[in-house]
């Protein structure tokens, strides 16, 4: 009985789950669930692709500009991610998605520093609000390479869209229907947090 | 007989350590949030014949109308829907709903062509209503922001075959068929009221 016993425990040994504690998507590895973690979290998602088309519908001309602050922003904040200074930041996230996809949906055209300044804290928050805690070293490294990337790569496409979008009418109506969404969105989910901590 | 018996028993624990969660129709997190927020308008038939009725009214209207109250309503749901969740009453909200089918089904019918203000404020008033409805559910959801992003994109999706379908009134019978769609969303409003729907 006993040889059938290890026999069966032995062949459980031979088919473990992976051991994969410190990845949110078992088997992908770091430095893709780094490139992941901005499309699996939602509002990161909205304020990528509000920040996107905000700074689309500016023009590549007043944009310049922004997209050195954005990627200086997104630098800053990962780094402060590296030391895990930032948590519970969703509710600044949704505040700033909130205001882009109103601007957005007005279709307003503001001034190059402020486009700046914007861009800057988008970047920021957004790499600030991507500690992985769990993870040390080199993993830790690598995944927030990831996340970089992808917050960068998932802000340029909206905007190269609503870019190129600005041609006829129901194209830069079409955006501006995005940016009413997005704000919609994010302002529900803002009172939400707000009635919760009341 | 009895090393069978264990046998067995052995085999059923060994397979009880491989159990993984049930999740069978039920949709969770980001996903199940989505999905219920985006069925959400469409499982219920006042949502969906005045989401409809925003669209065809607009095509009658013309630009900008026509692309105007699909910004604005969402914008102004939001605001209906941050009523609902931070619990502040809004009276009768459902006869709100089933009278924005009535009044707009109406304005297809009669083919209204107000200001541009006006369709806005009349719009926008029954989207604070809409908005309620679907604000009260959002703390019930799996992920309140996948949930709201669902019924979002939900509600604009409708916006878009009311437009789609309003279209049709750049021909004579293409018109006749719009407001014979209005005449029609109007019934519905007036069985939602009374209940017959």
């Amino acid at each position: 009985m006993s040889r059938k016993f290890f026999a069966l425990w032995s062949l459980t040994l031979c088919a473990p789950g992976t051991a994969l504690a410190h990845t949110s998507v078992e088997g992908i590895g770091s430095f893709y669930n780094g490139l992941l973690h901005p499309i699996v979290v939602p509002a990161h998602l909205l304020l990528l692709i509000s920040v996107g088309l905000f700074l689309g519908q500016q023009g590549p001309r007043r944009v310049e500009l922004a997209l050195i602050t954005y990627l200086v922003g997104t630098v800053i904040g990962l780094i402060a991610a590296w030391f895990s200074m930032g948590s519970g930041l969703e509710i600044f996230i949704l505040s700033l998605s909130a205001i882009l996809g109103l601007l957005v949906a007005l279709s307003l055209k503001v001034l190059v520093p402020l486009c700046a300044v914007i861009a800057l804290l988008a970047g920021f928050i957004l790499g600030m609000d991507s500690p992985q805690e769990e993870l040390m070293g080199s993993q830790k490294l690598v995944t927030l390479v990831g996340t970089g990337i992808s917050i960068i790569l998932l802000a340029i496409y909206p905007m190269a869209l609503a870019n190129a979008f600005n041609k006829k009418n129901w194209q830069t109506i079409g955006i501006r229907i995005v940016g009413s969404w997005i704000a919609a969105c994010s302002f529900l989910v803002l009172a939400l947090k707000i009635a919760g901590s009341n | 007989m009895d090393t069978r018996k264990y046998l067995s028993w052995v085999v059923a624990a060994v397979l009880m350590v491989f159990a993984t969660s049930v999740s069978a129709h039920e949709g969770t997190g980001v996903a199940g949030g989505f999905v219920s927020g985006f069925l959400h308008p469409i499982f219920g038939w006042d949502h969906v014949v005045a989401m409809v009725a925003v669209g065809l009214w607009g095509a009658f209207l013309g630009n900008p109308a026509i692309w105007i109250l699909p910004v604005v309503f969402p914008l102004v749901m939001a605001f209906g829907g941050a009523l609902g969740v931070l619990g502040v009453p809004v009276p009768a909200v459902e006869t709100g709903i089933a009278g924005s089918a009535l009044v707009l089904g109406i304005l297809v019918a009669v083919a209204a062509r107000p200001p541009i203000w006006v369709a806005a404020v009349i719009v926008g008033a029954f989207a604070i209503f809409h908005g309620h409805a679907h604000g009260t559910e959002l703390p019930h959801s799996a992920n309140p922001l996948s949930y709201s992003v669902g019924f979002v994109l939900s509600t604009g999706l409708l916006h878009l075959f009311g437009i789609a379908f309003g279209l049709l009134v750049r021909w004579p019978a293409g018109k006749i068929a719009v407001q014979a769609g209005g005449g029609l969303i109007a019934l519905a409003g007036i069985g939602f009221l009374t209940g017959i729907v």
